[in-house]
């Protein structure tokens, strides 16, 4: 059996068969992490307590138990509190921080099967390793040398070093990490997944979402993971389900639409490649319609003002009395100082700075009050566009995955959240699915759904059906097998 | 110059909830640090605030009491400053759309008239944890066991004007907020707890002087004391022509003076906006409306009724409805016993007294309200004198026995038998014919003395009133 380019559903199946052990996957996978270190994806890699776990799966299994994520192995973010390794949040600080607690995703991932492989290396504080550097540095993209993604799990995914990977979404780190390695990335409407045990940089726009290379993969992982959560009050949304796909619907009852201000943000080839993919959405049978989205700039200075204004006060709680690494100190200020210098990175640092400034006396009305304003707006553009159709079609970003970060230049890289900041803002679920290749670099678009029809989303990008390509690596451990 | 006090009080008062505000930690005082804490109220990454439903309950109540007006939708914001007993780096509280606002307490002034203190705002808000310092100095640490416990913060408009109707505030604020079972409201243990702003302007101005802030008053009476020795030290100040320094003092109970906090002098600039980690509280108007009408009958207008229901003196009535528990108590006694104004008086007296010295609340005690009109009765049907009453009262009170119980098993019923005492009074006659001597010649008083004999004999249990009858019957013999 080549497990090389298995999908979630089909090894889950074998497993569930006893046709391989989850303890042989879990051996097969901290081999293909070992095979390609420098690609950088992981923070920590797991030992002793992923086999424990793939043993227990197997003994359930054995005992007539059947699970949909039996086996699975799973990257999780490092700023995703799971107990059983130590949660960093891409800080010095934390390094061998283990949290008294697992966040909510990842006790439902666990208990539908899939084994922990090790934490995925976020950035400072959880954001996005394009704007944001670990002290391991950035993750690597595994489509080219010198390239990175955005996000961790979908580089992990792609370079087969996991089978799923439970990340966090802001301004669309996720969705911009799955588009540039070729991956899916999930961000769900706000509510749908519990974010107990995710490090809230921005209380208003940070979800936990998920990178998974197949669109089925994504439905079993969402089931899996969503409902209601009595530790995160935002998952009160979610004590009924949201409403089922219909199977028997054809294409052609699915209106999509594409929206001409989005054209105009990206570069030339990147607009061909969104046009084509809009006759394939054609050929295949979609209703396609125009639909405008007027406020996409402004949409995004709202929400930088937003989550630095939260990320400066959320942060605060990192002060080295409870938790992480103290510096010496012996006065009380210092203490604050030398600390927070220890704990956090330049982007954390920027966030908090910024946002003091944003909050202070006189900005506050000026820009963050504004910004509230802005949000507003911001949703009711969106609900306009969404009037006449059932999926809007986005571009993720435009051209293709970054080269390694700069620090003097975080302008320009939060403009390239354009397309993907508003949607968070916007509260709406969204998907980026594979869509082209340009240069050897793969790209996705975002099927952005209207609030809570995550499940008639992943359906729907089930029918689309893009083919997951994985990049060609030196050496694999699964072919072996 | 004749000067006038301005002052404004915040009172912060901890909610009586089973759990804190935003964790299921319970909210009980334990002698032990960090017990009761959990990575909600210690601000770890990732545990997220979930609002209790008890807390805002509590405090829609007590806007209500405090005749505030209830906002239908308010908020949570957060206050940001650092400091180690606040694990978030921010307190949760209602800075912008407060759950009361406008509200008043009707009180008396000086003079006895009466005078409205307006009540500005009712807020939500968690309190934070304790810094405790080691003993040589060289180490501070912190107990969270306090932080995230539910507070209101009351807030009036600067509308008292001397220490006297600050402590008549702050008394009527306690009361409604008892009536209501909000809180327990004991400054001495904290969970009242009363900050001060005050400032004099000359008579007839309508411009704010500079003001002060008075921390650290741990009794009434040291509010009451902290402001008089403020007014003091201001008006010097301003009779020398000089300016009051805006500043905060801490009441020090030792030397009964105001001191200066010591520390940097700094604006703080809170930065305070709306927490999105939680929704806003929602309450409508049927639910308002509920509460409402839920409200318990308040101090002034129980202490009416029992003077017109129960015919009670207003000094009587006033003394009985200070305390809900003890109005409740009161009343409870009523239902199977019909003399009220004796049940006010051993509630008032005995009761009291043995509550005092045994430190017990009259909700907690041993001695219920049934025992208490069993015993009444007792009296009244001469089964035993007052005096034994005393005794069984205590008994009661200490065993938990009701009082039936106490007298039979200590053989405390009266003796009423004539035929009984009849021999008893006369061994005593024969015994003291001095006393009958006297008695005869007119010095009628000697009959107490005789009494006191016949009462000893029997170990306080003749009937005393028969007894007396006896004796007079015989002495005129
Ligand atoms: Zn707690």
């Amino acid at each position: 059996m080549n497990l090389n380019e298995m999908t979630v559903v089909k090894t889950a199946e074998a497993v569930n068969n006893q046709e391989i052990s989850a303890r042989y996957l879990i051996e097969r996978t901290l081999e293909q992490i070992k095979n390609n270190v420098k690609l950088n994806a992981f923070a920590c890699t797991a030992g002793a307590e992923a086999f424990e776990q793939a043993d227990a799966v197997d003994q359930k299994i054995k005992s007539g138990y059947s699970l949909p994520l039996a086996g699975i192995p799973l990257a999780v973010g490092d700023n995703i509190a799971y107990k059983e390794l130590p949660t960093a949040y891409g800080s010095a600080a934390f390094r061998k921080f283990k949290p008294p607690f697992s966040a909510a995703a990842v006790e439902k991932l666990i208990g539908a099967g899939a084994v922990v492989v090790g934490k995925i290396n976020t950035g400072d504080m959880g954001f996005s390793s394009h704007k944001a550097l670990s002290p391991a540095g950035p993750v690597m993209n595994p489509w080219k040398e010198n390239r990175i993604s955005e996000s961790p799990g979908s580089a992990a995914l792609a370079a087969r070093q996991c089978m799923l990977a439970l990340e966090s979404d802001s301004e669309g780190s996720l969705r911009q990490g799955a588009s540039s390695c070729g991956m899916y990335g999930f961000r769900p409407t706000p509510g749908r997944v519990s974010r107990y045990g995710l490090n809230l940089s921005s209380g208003s726009y940070d979800q936990v979402g998920f990178a998974a290379s197949t669109a089925t993969d994504m439905g079993i992982t969402f089931q899996a993971t969503s409902g209601y959560d009595e530790r995160d009050i935002l998952t009160s949304v979610s004590r009924e389900a949201g409403p089922k796909p219909d199977p028997n619907k054809a294409p052609g009852e699915i209106t999509l639409a594409f929206s001409p201000e989005c054209f105009d943000q990206l570069d030339s080839i990147s607009a061909k490649h969104l046009k084509q993919f809009q006759a394939k959405c054609l050929d295949l049978g979609f209703k396609v319609v125009e639909s405008s989205l007027k406020l996409l700039p402004e949409a995004l200075k709202a929400f930088y003002i937003i989550a630095y204004a939260e990320a400066s006060s959320s942060f605060a709680r990192f002060d080295g009395i409870r938790f992480g690494t103290a510096a010496e100190a012996d006065e009380l200020e210092d203490l604050y100082y030398k600390t927070r210098k220890l704990t956090f990175g330049h982007e954390a640092r920027r966030r908090s700075v910024f946002g003091t400034y944003i909050l202070s006396k006189g900005n506050f009305e000026q820009y963050y009050q504004q910004a509230l304003k802005v949000w507003t707006l911001v949703r009711q553009d969106f609900n306009n566009a969404m009037a006449n159709c059932d999926f809007l079609v986005m571009p993720v970003v435009s051209g293709a995955a970054p080269s390694g970060i700069e620090e003097n230049d975080f302008l320009q890289r939060i403009e390239s959240d354009i397309f993907t900041a508003p949607v968070s803002m916007a509260c709406l679920p969204s998907l980026a699915l594979p869509a082209w290749q340009e240069d050897g670099l793969p790209a996705g678009i975002q099927l952005v759904g209207h609030p809570f029809s995550d499940e008639i989303l992943l359906n729907v990008a089930e029918m689309i059906n893009t083919e997951t390509i994985f990049p060609d690596t030196d050496k694999s451990a699964w072919e072996e097998g | 110059m004749n000067y006038e006090v301005v002052i404004g009080l915040e009172v912060h008062v901890e909610l009586h909830t089973q759990s804190k505000l935003f964790c299921a930690c319970p909210n009980r005082f334990v002698p032990e640090p960090n017990v009761n804490t959990c990575p909600v109220c210690l601000g770890f990454p990732g545990a997220l605030p979930r609002l209790n439903s008890e807390a805002v309950n509590l405090a829609l109540s007590a806007s209500l009491a405090l005749n505030c007006k209830v906002a239908s939708i308010s908020y949570f914001d957060r206050k940001n400053y650092f400091y180690p007993d606040m694990p978030k780096g921010y307190q949760i509280s209602q800075f912008f759309e407060p759950i009361g606002s406008n509200g008043f307490i009707d009180i008396e002034d000086d003079s006895g008239n009466p005078k409205r203190i307006r009540v500005g705002r009712v807020h939500m808000e968690e309190d934070a944890g304790k810094l405790v310092h080691s003993l040589a100095g060289d180490m501070s640490m912190v107990d969270y066991n306090r932080a995230g416990v539910p507070l209101i913060e009351i807030v009036t408009e600067p509308d008292l004007r001397s220490s006297g109707e600050a402590r008549k505030y702050l008394e009527k604020l306690k009361s409604h907020l008892e009536y209501v079972r909000v809180s327990d409201c004991k400054m001495e243990e904290g969970s009242l707890r009363c900050d001060a702003n005050i400032s004099l302007r000359p008579k007839g101005s309508d411009k704010l002087g500079s003001k002060t802030e008075l921390k650290n008053m741990n009794s009434f009476k040291a509010v009451e004391k902290s402001l008089e020795h403020e007014i003091k030290r201001q008006k010097k100040i301003l009779d020398a022509g000089n300016l009051v320094v805006t500043q905060t003092l801490r009441w020090d109970d030792n030397s009964q003076q105001t001191v200066a906090m010591r520390g940097k002098l700094q604006a703080h600039d809170y930065r305070c906006f709306t927490d999105p980690e939680l929704a806003p509280i929602v309450l409508t108007e049927e639910e308002i409306e509920k509460a409402r009408v839920s409200l318990p009958e308040m101090a002034e207008a129980r202490a009416c009724r029992f003077v017109e229901e129960y015919g009670l003196p207003d000094y009587d009535a006033g003394v009985l409805t200070a305390s809900r528990n003890v109005a409740d108590y009161f009343e409870e006694c009523l239902k199977v016993y019909n003399s009220p104004k004796a049940a006010g008086n051993w509630i008032m007296g005995e009761l009291t007294a043995k509550l005092n010295s045994s430190g017990q609340e009259i909700e907690q005690c041993p001695f219920r309200p049934e025992h208490l009109a069993e015993l009444l009765k007792m009296i009244d049907e001469n089964v035993i004198s007052g005096k034994i009453a005393k005794d069984v009262l205590e008994k009661s009170f200490e065993s938990g026995k009701s009082p039936g119980q106490v007298v039979s098993d200590e053989g405390l019923l009266q003796i009423s038998d004539q035929s009984e005492l009849e021999t008893i009074v006369d061994t005593i006659l024969e015994n003291n014919s001095d006393s009958v001597e006297n008695y005869r010649s007119g010095k009628t008083k000697a009959i107490g003395f005789l009494v006191g004999q016949v009462m000893k004999e029997t170990k306080g249990k003749a009937n005393p009133q028969l007894v007396n009858e006896l004796l007079k019957d015989k002495l005129k013999k």
